[in-house]
């Protein structure tokens, strides 16, 4: 069996992918599988040794098609051998990872029996042959809020289910260059991460030279390593004068992706922004502290392993785009997260101390929130906030990420559905988290969230209803104004209305005749039929975790 | 006037009024050298057009390092072609020359539109085309397919882009062609185009983004 993965990104998204690596070999032993990526992840070859890379030139490509010393065919004939040769592979299966129209038509171009993920066909249209990566279009990407993590979707998209651990070996370089750069260490050694691919979501030199200045003050025996690749030298240079300057002992390590992989497996903490190098830790033992800031989205993209920690700045924009710059005055996000704070929480990863985590979640409260990372019993990664909130806020998290899944899964077409099994996995979740729920506070909270689904069902009926009208010209503007009325109303209660609401703007700029386009119409009221069934399906779980909650009364 | 020479090295040399067609000391390392200056291209393309031939050293040691790459080698001046033919016989056995004038007859030569049709690259020969600068500048220009005329001429020699040579072509005369020039195109006009075909055109626009 041959089968091809596309991930047509960064470094960042390949590593991603580790866990669908893992269960696709778990799954075909024998496979070959393949990867084609940019040019930029070829530093991961000596760590996949198992994985045939294919590169996409894409600097060469973009010279070619804009440098006007280059023949104007150069970057046609370039693609088009690449796709030729990746179809003379005869792939049983393709597997696209990368949400864009690139990914989508390269994939649409090549020959393989089965596809799965974004596919663009000849007609302009897309499809996504998995419901978790028809999700991953429409929901998570119109900025849902209870999202799955990516390396769920991949793996859950292809039929798999992720595991939760995911090794990879180190290579002889990368060992001699870790040993090189350690030497002979005594006390902790601390690895920073702290230069990401966008500025947005870099800690400021000002606030990492505090924060490890504490840090230093706390172990004085401590190493800091400035981690980075050989492009990065400069500005890490800057970074650690700026940091000498307020008496810290930082040395630079410059190295490659498998001395990257060594220095983790061999070092006692990394502190990291929203890198490749965080999600490179995700194989290995090191205690991680992420800063999560600028457009980082921890809940897609925070390190896919359990009992790290995330630290994210209680400000309204975050996570802003990243498609676009910074929109506040001064970097809040960064400004908001005391280095005291940082230093607090890297010394309980340092000493193992879970309870004073707590303590600090609790005292920095108003400014920062503290989330460690799990895997639920549902088989799904998720970040747990260490100070509880609300308890009904917190059943509905959980709860809205099994309607998902069960919704995903198609088990409500299922003669017999996983319900009961999943309100039990769901009940002991809630009961067992860093801030469990007693089963009466449970029940209460069942309670007020059925009486909620009850209404969300509802309003799903009336909203299709209203819907309908869209289609008659005489009641289009009327129908339109009321159902994007509901639909803002209803955003709290039911995440999918986020999408419809994107949908709906479109809808605004429609013809003189009033009528909105009946392909978006279409899409509306598919979405619509979604969030009756997920309604139904949450009910149903809502009843049976009662039903359980009742049955130690 | 064309002469003949020995250099240091031995090796027989060309020599027109003061110019020297290749090294007067040794002509194998710099065509060794030239060859390595321009590895890099070298080695992506399947097909080379070299833009005048010298004495031959520079082509004897491209067919030495790459003797499975398409060449195609631009040269005007016969007693050049001559000499450089009687020094490699083997190498330029079976290199075609071509010396057209007309550029739509350098386009229409079929070892050209061999080499138009999968990859390639532009090399000059410095010291050989010094000897009609304007005439190689021109050559070049029309073999990159950068400017709107020479883009005409390439379609037609293109199998995916032949159907597109009449049609009318929305760009500025001196604007140098990148590849939003087919953005005018429906869909019904790229229909016609292979699933292969198609797919690349819509991916190479993305990129363009």
């Amino acid at each position: 069996m041959k089968i091809l993965v596309v991930s047509l990104l960064r470094v960042g998204d390949v590593l991603l992918a580790l866990p669908l690596f893992a269960a696709l070999k778990r799954a075909h032993p024998e496979a070959e599988i393949h990867l084609l990526c940019n040019d930029s992840a070829g530093g991961l070859q000596p760590l996949l040794p198992d994985i045939h890379f294919h590169l996409f030139e894409r600097k060469e490509i973009q010279q070619g098609l804009g440098e006007y010393q280059r023949p104007f065919f150069d970057s046609y004939y370039l693609v088009k051998e690449l796709i030729t040769e990746l179809s003379a592979l005869k792939f049983d299966r393709v597997i696209n990872l990368t949400q864009n129209r690139l990914s989508g038509y390269i994939c649409g171009a090549i020959t393989a029996t089965d596809k799965a993920g974004l596919v663009m066909s000849r007609n302009g249209s897309a499809s996504f042959g998995s419901t978790w990566f028809s999700y991953l279009n429409d929901y998570v990407a119109a900025g849902g809020k209870e999202v799955f993590h990516y390396s769920d979707i991949f793996s859950y998209g292809t039929g798999y289910t992720p595991p939760n651990e995911v090794n990879l070996p180190e290579v002889a370089t990368g060992v001699a260059e870790a040993e090189r750069i350690l030497g002979n260490s005594a006390g902790p050694v601390i690895l920073i991460q702290a230069l990401t691919s966008d500025e947005k979501k870099n800690w400021s030199s000002k606030l990492w030279a505090e924060a490890l200045g504490l840090l230093q003050l706390k172990f004085p025996a401590a190493r800091f390593l400035l981690l980075g690749a050989p492009f990065e030298e400069d500005r890490l240079t800057q970074l650690r004068e700026a940091v000498l300057t307020a008496g810290v002992r930082a040395e630079l390590a410059i190295c490659s992706l498998p001395g990257a992989l060594s220095l983790l497996r061999r070092a006692d903490l990394l502190l990291t922004g929203d890198t490749s190098i965080k999600h490179l830790a995700s194989v290995t033992n090191i205690p991680v502290v992420e800063l999560c800031l600028g457009s980082s989205d921890f809940r897609k993209t925070g390190i896919y392993r359990k009992g790290n920690v995330i630290v994210q700045s209680k400000v309204p924009c975050a996570p802003c785009s990243h498609l676009s710059a910074c929109e506040q005055a001064q970097h809040l996000c960064a400004e908001r997260l005391s280095p005291a704070a940082v230093a607090l929480v890297a010394t309980s990863c340092l000493t193992r101390d879970w309870n004073s985590l707590k303590v600090v979640a609790e005292e920095f409260g108003p400014e920062i929130e503290i989330f460690r990372t799990q895997f639920s019993q549902s088989g799904y990664w998720l970040a747990e906030p260490v100070v509880g909130t609300n308890a009904t806020a917190t059943v509905k998290r959980h709860l809205e990420k099994s309607t998902w899944k069960l919704m995903l899964e198609r088990e409500h077409l299922r003669p017999l559905g996983e319900f009961g099994s999943e309100a039990r996995r769901l009940k002991e979740m809630v009961g067992q988290g860093l801030n469990p729920l007693k089963d009466s506070v449970l029940r209460e909270c069942l309670r007020q969230l059925e009486s909620e689904a009850r209404l969300t069902e509802s309003r799903a009926v009336e909203l299709i209803r209203k819907g309908r009208q869209l289609g008659s010209q005489h009641e289009a503007r009327a129908a339109l104004r009321d159902l994007t009325e509901m639909l803002h109303q209803e955003c709290e209660r039911d995440d999918s209305n986020r999408l419809l609401l994107s949908y709906l703007a479109s809808f605004q700029a429609h013809g003189p005749t009033g009528v909105p386009d009946l392909s978006r119409l279409r899409q509306v009221m598919k979405i619509l039929e979604d969030v009756k069934c997920k309604s139904a399906i949450r009910m149903k779980l809502i009843r049976s975790m009662q039903s359980q909650a009742m049955e130690k009364v | 006037m064309m002469e003949e020479f020995y250099a240091k090295s031995g090796d027989r040399i060309l020599r027109i009024g003061e110019k020297y067609l290749c090294s007067a000391v040794d002509p194998r390392t710099e065509a060794e050298r030239w060859v390595a200056g321009h590895r890099a291209k070298v080695h992506k393309a399947k097909g080379l057009l070299i833009l005048g031939l010298g004495a031959g050293y520079h082509i004897a040691q491209l067919r030495k390092q790459y003797p499975s790459k398409k060449i195609v080698i631009f040269e005007q001046n016969e007693r050049c072609i001559q000499f450089a033919e009687r020094l490699f016989p083997i190498e330029l056995f079976d290199v075609p020359i071509v010396s057209e004038n007309l550029f739509d007859k350098v386009i229409a030569d079929p070892a050209v539109k061999a080499v138009l049709s999968s990859r390639y690259t532009i090399l000059r020969h410095a010291p050989s085309a010094a000897l009609n600068e304007p005439w190689y500048d021109v050559l070049e220009k029309e073999l990159l397919g950068r400017s709107l005329t020479s883009l005409r001429s390439q379609l037609g020699v293109q199998s995916t882009f032949k159907a597109f040579e009449g049609t009318p072509l929305l760009w500025g005369e001196s604007t140098p062609i990148d590849w939003r020039i087919f953005d005018h195109l429906n869909d019904g006009q790229l229909a016609e185009r292979s699933d292969l075909d198609f797919f690349v055109l819509k991916a190479l626009r993305e990129l363009i983004k």
